[in-house]
């Protein structure tokens, strides 16, 4: 259980375009962290794009977190000149506590309606569950569960999962018509998720379970976020 | 200088690096050093063989590891500037490029020496004259000089061309060595390897250092990783595997070649091997076909190891000019070939110079020394890699038995250099102190050093942390909303 998850939203300021409102709306009841990362060139020193382009750099953040502000959200911002941002995204999720790391949505959208919740990582189901109690609190769009378990299988486990799941967000007071899950038999083999994520405009995942050199964003979101443009919210582990 | 920027294809494929690799070492190596070779050293010059083929296959290992883990064009050079930084990659990239042009400069004339005796057998009158003219000049210079400049209108043409050039050039040499193995098998008298050492076993070293720059070849490889597909499994197979190959082909012609002929009779000789196919090919009854057939294998070698070592000396500028370590304009790729034709261009006139003023063995301990110091700066550089365990270093091959393999191919590359005559060490320490300069006055005001090295000093910081706050004044503007909305 998490009370109010903290979540990083790392962007390119060096080419960054507004979140759209839906995402802002989405998130605002979360403890946001902002990490505006200034890409460094290979034999470029840090210290030298920062003389060039810190106002610039400022100038594209600002937006990004005075939308979020203005939404109610309580927000961190930190700003960075990185050669590595894969490495500076790391570490500042480490340094603010993040419970979460968003990859922003390159896609267009203007109504968020439904919501995939991939419940990958077992380790961190319960956190996993309670970003989304939190995020669906007040607002509207209907949550798809999916287990990947049921893929390989017609999987009691998966089922159980599913069921304990959708029985905890319904507690959580989120009405039971707005959460469905694709009951995996032989015939009807689901979909994986990269191909239901191209169903839903919004995407919330655990951490993949090797984590790959202990890096928060795993291949597997970026594949989701490259084949399908949408943003996706991957919950870490506790630690 | 951001956006989009042209990039050399991803075109050449296992095949095409194996025979850039096996294509540039098999030429120098059997066709043009087994005389000097032998005069240095007397049959101990097949140790010099296989010695020098152990160093290289260290150096190789290195290669492979730092190839796959950044695989851009600009081979040797490019791992020692982005392990060591700017200063090293300076003086890497003029050695590994001066070096190349050497290399290439020995392959053309050693080419001009299986051509010249065609060329006066046949009786063509004019060469005398030139020979007295301004500028003395051999025949197999001036054979060297047209050979070069076609291989380096090749190379300014097209890329692709020559490695399908290469293919076809590769299965030929291989087929008339093995031709030459085997019927040289049947009469070779291992008597006539003794004493291996008649000039001291200290005389191995020499010979070592000038046999080495029939090797380079696998590191030709390393200069175009860029375009090569699948570099994680091709470019080790291509490199390590390569200079196996090459290294028994030289090492069992070696022994035929001494155990066939007098030592005498070919010490020195440019075109030793052609000149004891005489001898293996006669006892079959064809002797002049065997002297022909080598002499073709010599004609094809040496053009073929000119060729690739004039692609690979100009993908270092190339690269040097993608770094900043040399003006940009010089990286330029060709609209409609598609190469770096001014890189080629600057190193083919360097070539042509080397080819007019140099002389065979000279040439060829130049090209190993300067390789030498490159070789031993990218063990150094892996090592570097390695240890300070920065940024995104993740090579998808990795040398076994690290750090011994790295250390001994460093230790083996600059300890060889101390073998060298005086001007060879001479030419290295020149290269040292004009890289050391050249960074000084051009690069140092240019480039940023961001080397693995550099990051393990703590020169360089990964990344800046700014302080940033916005005043966004929210609830006062809230309010202020509110009220207009009443």
């Amino acid at each position: 259980m998490i009370d109010t998850p903290t979540l990083l939203i790392p962007i390119d300021v060096s080419t960054s375009e507004d979140p759209p409102q839906t995402l802002v709306d989405l998130l605002e009841p979360l403890h946001i962290v902002v990490l505006g990362y200034y890409p460094v060139p290979n034999q470029t020193a840090p210290k030298h794009l920062q003389a060039a382009h810190e106002d610039e750099a400022k100038a594209a953040m600002e937006p990004v977190v005075r939308r979020f502000v203005e939404q109610g959200a309580d927000v961190e911002s930190v700003l960075v000149f990185t050669r590595d941002h894969i490495t500076s995204i790391d570490r500042v999720a480490n340094e603010h506590d993040c419970d979460a790391v968003l990859i922003p949505g390159s896609a267009e959208v203007t109504k968020l309606r439904n919501i995939l919740v991939s419940l990958n990582d077992e380790e961190s189901v319960f956190r996993i569950l309670s970003v989304v109690g939190v995020l669906l609190k007040e607002t509207d769009p209907s949550v798809t569960l999916h287990h990947p378990e049921s893929i390989k299988n017609e999987s009691a486990m998966s089922e159980l999962m599913l069921r304990g799941a959708t029985d905890w967000l319904s507690e959580q007071g989120l009405k039971r018509n707005r959460i469905t899950w694709r009951n995996p038999t032989a015939e009807t083999q689901p979909p994986d998720l990269v191909t239901l994520a191209d169903e839903h405009e919004f995407i919330i995942m655990g951490e993949e379970k090797p984590s790959l050199a202990e890096r928060v964003l795993g291949e597997l979101p970026e594949r989701i976020h490259d084949r399908t443009g949408r943003a996706v919210l991957v919950v870490r582990r506790e630690h | 200088m951001s956006g989009t920027r042209t990039q050399l294809e991803r075109t050449l494929g296992l095949k095409e690096a194996l025979t850039i690799g096996v294509g540039t070492m098999i030429g120098a190596g059997i066709f043009v050093l087994p005389g000097p070779a032998a005069a240095l050293a007397g049959p101990a010059a097949v140790v010099a063989f296989v010695a020098a083929g152990g160093i290289a296959v260290l150096t190789a290992l290195s290669a492979s590891e730092l190839a796959t883990a950044m695989p851009a064009s600009g081979g040797p050079y490019h791992f020692i500037n982005q392990g060591l930084g700017p200063i090293f990659g300076s003086i890497a990239g003029l050695g590994n490029w001066l070096g190349l042009a050497f290399a290439t400069a020995f392959y053309a004339i050693g080419f001009g020496n299986y051509v010249a005796p065609l060329v006066s057998g046949i009786g063509i009158g004019i060469l005398p004259p030139l020979g007295v003219s301004a500028i003395p000049i051999s025949a197999a210079q001036l054979s060297g000089l047209v050979a070069a400049a076609v291989f380096i209108g090749v190379n300014y043409l097209s890329t692709k061309g020559t490695g399908d050039l290469q293919n076809i050039i590769v299965i030929v040499l291989v087929g008339i060595l093995s031709l030459f193995i085997l019927l040289g098998a049947t009469q070779a008298d291992i008597a006539t390897l003794r004493p291996i050492f008649p000039e001291g076993v200290e005389s191995i070293f020499p010979a070592i250092a000038l046999v080495f720059v029939s090797y380079l070849g696998f590191a030709q490889v390393a200069t175009v990783a860029g375009e090569i597909k699948h570099p994680g499994t091709n470019l080790p197979q291509a490199m390590v595997g390569g200079v196996f190959f090459v290294m028994i082909i030289y090492a069992v012609s070696m022994v035929i070649l001494l155990g066939v002929v007098e030592r005498p009779v070919i010490a020195g000789s440019g075109t030793a091997i052609a000149d004891s196919a005489a001898v293996v090919f006669g006892a079959f009854g064809g002797g002049v076909i065997g002297v022909g057939l080598l002499t073709f294998g010599g004609l094809l070698a040496t053009a073929s190891s000119a060729n690739a070592s004039v692609l690979s000396a100009s993908r270092i500028n190339y690269a040097m000019g993608r770094d900043g370590l040399m003006d940009a304009r010089l990286s330029v790729i060709h609209d409609r070939f598609d190469t770096p034709y001014r890189s080629i261009l600057l190193t083919g006139g360097l070539i042509l110079l080397l080819i007019i003023v140099g002389e065979v063995n000279s040439l060829a301990r130049a090209g190993s020394v300067l390789h030498l110091l490159v070789y031993g700066l990218l063990n150094v550089s892996l090592i570097v890699f390695r240890e300070s365990n920065t940024g995104d270093y993740d090579p998808g091959f990795t040398v076994p038995f690290y750090p011994v393999l790295p250390a001994l191919g460093a230790i083996a590359s600059f300890g060889l250099i101390g073998f060298m005559q005086l001007s060879e060490i001479l030419l290295a320490t020149g290269v040292v102190a004009g890289g050391a300069i050249w960074y000084v006055l051009y690069v140092r005001h240019r480039v940023v050093d961001t080397s693995a090295l550099a990051v393990y000093r703590g020169a360089v910081p990964l990344e800046i942390e700014v302080e940033v706050e916005f005043d966004f004044d929210t609830p006062s503007k809230r309010t202020e909303e509110v009220a207009e909305d009443d």
